[in-house]
């Protein structure tokens, strides 16, 4: 069972996040900042992370770069979630560590291939 | 043909001419005829003299030209026969060759030698004698070549008349020579004398040497008369001049001489009965003259009478008291008492003459002075001129340098002290300055300076048509000047004028042109009162020269006035515009800042350093390289000017956005830039502006996308998959309520665009303020915690209003207090009015705002800190929009709050529209 963290302050984006993998049997688990998204990252060590980098307090960027800090950057798969108009951001965030990016809006079903591309 | 006939007529004239002579003249021409003339005595002989002197005037007087050869036998000195021989032998050898026409001999010696020799001289020659004592008519050797004057001596009348005049005579000296003709005197006075012989006593003597002669004189007694007959010599045997002898024999006696020649007379001889040499000559020539002609000496009568006439001197007769009447009827007198003015002819005539020449010399004298003193008049008045008009020029060269640099109000001064010192000068009783308006179509008298007593017209002189005086307008328009030197002479056309002038007493005036940009700027001139004075051309062309330091200086202080509102208006511009100004001088590495530029970033313009490289390390790092490279790239030329945006640091450390803007103004010769100019505007409001903007596009699309994800997401989810029903109602719901929030949004949106371009129009009708709260609040109660209290001072709070605006307003501000604020927090919302106005609260106990942040609230895309913070959503446009919406209605809308206390937000609406000020 795949462990999926979903970070994004939106609470409409993260219950269709979450209502689209409970579609699959995903574990999901959600933090709405950047810094309970790290706690739980080292609590519950995800497989995949879907991170909005757009935050309060600690943003998408800030979180791999974080996790590249600590070197356990690349032991998960992260997909960060842009808007239009944040060419700069996401391609920072890849270059720290996220390994695939989806922009919003984004089709439910595209989410749902790209986690099992993934996984 | 017409050549020939005036060879004729040529012709006929000569021979006319030729004729003529020869008919006119009755005896043939006797040119290159020539004459001995043979002179007993020598050459300065008196008596000689005169008998030779009466033949050439003769011979002059009948215009003949003769030659005369003359030879002199000086008897008086040799006459013996050898001598004779002698010059016989002489004149043989010298005349061999010689043939004259005709001999004129003179005196008894000349004759008897012809007599003796002429045949073997000079045969056949006619010869004329005269001055002959003994003439002896039966001389055989008298032949036909013979005719002549004989010497009559008349001793009878001399001795006479000289008795008659001396009465008391009882002796009679008789003195004659020893020569030929003296033997014969000697006889014929002898007779004479022998006539007297009863009354008188007499006695002849025969002297040749003067010194027997004076002393027989001395010696004689009183009552004697002296009868002086002979020529005498001296004691060398030297002939005594004739004038000489009677001179000396008067003087040597006080008894009366008398003689029988004309050469004694006036020498000191009383007189006689004379015989004149030259009345011999004079006959002698006439016959000869005769005989040359062609008669013949025979056929002329030898002439035997006397040729005498008496004559007396008068002075000598004044000696012995003789009187004119005394003397025998056709008496000459010579030597008659000259009047004083005969005496002093001479003199007298030099007297007159040179008073005549003193005369003219002291006319011309009295001309010239004159003239001198005339010319020196005119010198003095031109001198005057001159040295009048050097002081004008002096003048004028001092007003030159016045007129330099000064300000409005000095100028003015120095324009009144000008015109008094040229009145004053040109001794003028007035003198002004005109400026026109062309505008106006006027003329006003500007300055002016008069005499004490001379009433100043200043006043009376202002707005005056310039029609008033066109004969005046037209010539100064031509740029002539005015000269009036009377001004009763002023032409027809100049009326106006004339009146004007005459008004004031104004005799003479010159009017001179001030130029001016376009023809003229004005007139100045100078009038005069007590007299018509006359102006000559250099003074008025230097008066000319006044008129353009004028126009200089009103050109100058106008500029000058231009140019201080020029940069008064610069200045304020710079101010008004928060411009900071920059002068770059490239080379020296200065820049000059101005109070703008230096308060820009915090400094004042002392403690700024003035080079290049203030600016570049003000500059923010991250902008530096690009901003220093634009300012490059214009220096080298690639760019036509330099632009950039960029922060730089202010004195307190912050960062300011600036915007960067200059050019090049002055290359050198290669082009390198020497001097760049530009200006700095402070762009902070602009970038935040930006940065706003920018925040409210990445805002505005994450509010637009996040309910369009959802709505997007979910429906997807209900296409694709079968889901249970209470999943599918949920859904449906979210997509509800998320697609009414995006419409929300659009609204929003809409209507911050509707309010800035304006279109605002308000929909007014009587609402009521509290059934709005209510509506709003209700709306809220049923999805919200907070706890909401409404208190209305008031009854009825009614006022006219658009309904739907002011209940946008309500609910904004509702909806910010709903959203800052912890739920289940209080939420108080009151109305109260004053005459004017209701006012209406919202207060909250929420987060409350900063006060730097209050006075931003009510700005477009506006969001508060601590909106991000909190994870608030919002366009930041509502408080705008209420804000627009409040002005519209003529109400204020404001804050109260402080951080962390809860806010208080506030609106007015005017009960009379129009009643407050408009936002």
């Amino acid at each position: 069972m795949a462990k999926i963290l979903v970070v994004d302050d939106e609470d409409t984006m993260r219950m269709l996040i979450t209502e689209t993998l409970a579609l699959e049997d995903y574990e999901v688990s959600e933090a709405t900042n950047g810094k309970l998204a790290l706690e739980l990252i080292k609590k519950d060590k995800p497989d995949v992370i879907l991170l909005d980098l757009m935050m309060p307090e600690m943003d998408g960027y800030q979180v791999i770069s974080k996790l590249k800090e600590q070197g356990i950057v690349d032991d998960f798969k992260i997909v960060i979630l842009t808007a239009k108009g944040q060419q700069e951001e996401k391609e920072a965030a890849l270059e720290q560590g996220a390994d695939h990016f989806l922009s919003k809006p984004f089709s439910p079903m595209q989410l749902l291939d790209l986690v099992e591309e993934i996984l | 043909m017409k050549g020939t006939k005036l060879k004729l007529i040529l012709g006929l004239l000569i021979m006319m001419l030729f004729l003529s002579t020869l008919v006119t003249a009755d005896y043939t021409p006797l040119n290159d005829k020539e004459i001995l003339l043979l002179h007993s005595y020598h050459k300065d002989y008196k008596w000689t003299a005169r008998i030779d002197q009466g033949i050439r005037d003769e011979f002059k007087e009948a215009n003949l030209e003769v030659s005369f050869k003359t030879e002199y036998l000086d008897t008086k000195n040799y006459n013996t026969e050898d001598y004779f021989r002698d010059l016989y032998q002489i004149y043989r050898k010298k005349y061999a060759d010689k043939k004259f026409d005709l001999i004129i001999a003179s005196d008894d010696y000349a004759l008897n030698f012809l007599l003796d020799y002429k045949e073997e001289l000079f045969s056949n020659t006619p010869v004329v004698f005269c001055g002959v004592n003994n003439f002896n008519i039966v001389d055989e050797r008298l032949n036909q070549d013979y005719t002549g004057i004989v010497e009559k001596i008349n001793f009878e009348d001399t001795i006479e008349a000289a008795l008659k005049l001396h009465p008391n005579t009882n002796k009679i000296v008789a003195i004659t020579d020893k020569s030929m003709s003296g033997s014969k005197n000697v006889e014929l006075v002898d007779e004479a004398l022998a006539g007297f012989f009863s009354e008188i006593d007499y006695n002849i003597y025969r002297f040749n040497n003067i010194n027997r002669v004076n002393q027989t004189v001395q010696n004689l007694k009183a009552e004697s008369i002296i009868l002086l007959a002979g020529v005498f010599k001296d004691d060398n045997n030297d002939v005594i001049p004739t004038d000489r002898t009677a001179q000396f024999l008067s003087n040597q006696t006080e008894q009366p001489i008398y003689s029988v020649w004309d050469f004694y007379l006036r020498h000191g001889i009383v007189g006689g009965k004379l015989v004149s040499g030259y009345y011999h000559g004079t006959q002698a020539a006439q016959k000869s003259i005769k005989i040359l002609r062609g008669q013949k000496p025979a056929e002329i009568k030898i002439t035997n009478e006397e040729a005498t006439k008496f004559m007396f001197d008068a002075q000598v007769m004044e000696k012995f008291k003789i009187a004119t009447d005394a003397l025998p009827d056709g008496s000459i007198v010579v030597n008659q008492k000259k009047s004083y003015y005969e005496v002093h002819k001479k003199l007298f005539w030099i007297v007159v003459l040179g008073a005549l020449v003193l005369i003219l010399i002291t006319i011309i004298l009295l001309r010239n002075i004159t003239k001198r003193s005339q010319a020196e008049d005119e010198l003095r008045e031109s001198n005057n001129i001159l040295e009048f008009q050097i002081s004008l020029e002096r003048l004028i060269a001092h007003l030159s340098t016045q007129f330099i640099s000064l300000d409005h109000e000095k100028l003015n001064k120095q324009i009144n002290k000008s015109l008094q010192s040229i009145a004053q000068l040109l001794k003028a009783d007035r003198s002004y300055i005109f400026l026109i308006d062309q505008a106006n179509g006027e003329m006003n008298n500007a300055w002016e300076w008069c005499e004490d007593e001379i009433s100043p017209q200043i006043n009376n002189l202002q707005n005056l048509p310039l029609d008033t005086f066109p004969w005046v307008m037209n010539k100064l328009y031509n740029l002539e000047n005015i000269v009036i030197s009377d001004v009763d002479d002023l032409p027809q056309q100049a009326e106006n004028l004339k009146q004007t002038l005459k008004e004031q007493d104004i005799k003479s005036a010159i009017l001179i042109p001030i130029p001016g940009k376009e023809s003229i700027a004005g007139f100045w001139g100078i009038d005069a009162v007590d007299e018509k004075k006359a102006w000559n051309n250099n003074i008025i062309n230097l008066l000319q020269i006044i008129g353009e330091i004028f126009g200089n200086a009103l050109k100058q202080s106008e500029y000058e006035a231009k140019l201080k509102r020029n940069q008064e208006r610069l200045q304020l511009s710079l101010w008004g515009a928060n411009i900071g100004l920059w002068d770059w001088n490239v080379e020296e590495d200065e820049v000059d800042f101005n109070k703008q530029w230096a308060n820009m970033f915090g400094y004042d313009t002392d403690n700024i350093k003035n080079d290049l490289s203030t600016w570049k390390d003000m500059i923010h790092p991250e902008d530096k390289q690009e901003a220093i490279k634009k300012l490059n790239q214009h220096l080298d030329g690639k760019t036509d000017h330099f632009e950039s945006e960029h922060r730089m640091r202010t004195k307190s450390g912050n960062w300011k956005w600036v915007l960067g803007r200059g050019r090049v103004v002055t290359r050198d010769v290669d082009k390198n830039p020497l001097r760049v100019v530009g200006v700095h505007v402070d762009i902070s409001d602009k970038k935040e502006l930006d940065n706003m903007k920018s925040e409210l596009i990445s805002t505005v699309s994450h509010e637009i996308r996040t309910p369009l994800s959802s709505v997007l997401g979910f429906t997807e989810l209900l296409i694709e998959r079968d889901l249970p029903e209470e999943k599918r109602n949920q859904y449906l719901e979210l997509i509800h309520r998320e697609s009414n929030r995006l419409k929300n949004l659009i609204n929003d949106f809409l209507d911050i665009q509707r309010i800035e371009t304006g279109g605002q129009k308000l929909d007014l009708a009587e609402i009521n303020l509290d059934s709005i709260v209510n509506e709003v609040i209700e709306l809220y109660e049923i999805h919200d915690d907070h706890q909401f209290e409404v208190e209305f001072e008031t009854e009825e709070n009614r006022v006219i209003a658009d309904y739907n605006k002011i209940k946008q307003v309500v609910t904004n501000l509702v909806s910010n207090s709903v959203k800052y604020s912890n739920k289940g927090s209080k939420i108080l919302i009151s109305i109260n009015s004053n005459q004017e106005r209701f006012k209406i609260e919202v207060k909250d106990q929420g987060i409350g705002i900063a006060k730097e942040e209050q006075k931003n609230l009510f700005e477009r895309f506006y969001r508060s800190r601590s909106s991000t913070k909190n994870q608030i959503e919002g366009t930041g446009l509502g408080l705008a929009i209420s804000k627009k919406i409040v002005a519209a209605h003529g109400g204020e809308i404001g804050v109260e709050s402080e951080l962390n206390e809860g806010s208080i937000f506030y609106f007015t609406i005017p009960k009379q529209i129009g009643g407050g000020e408009d936002g």
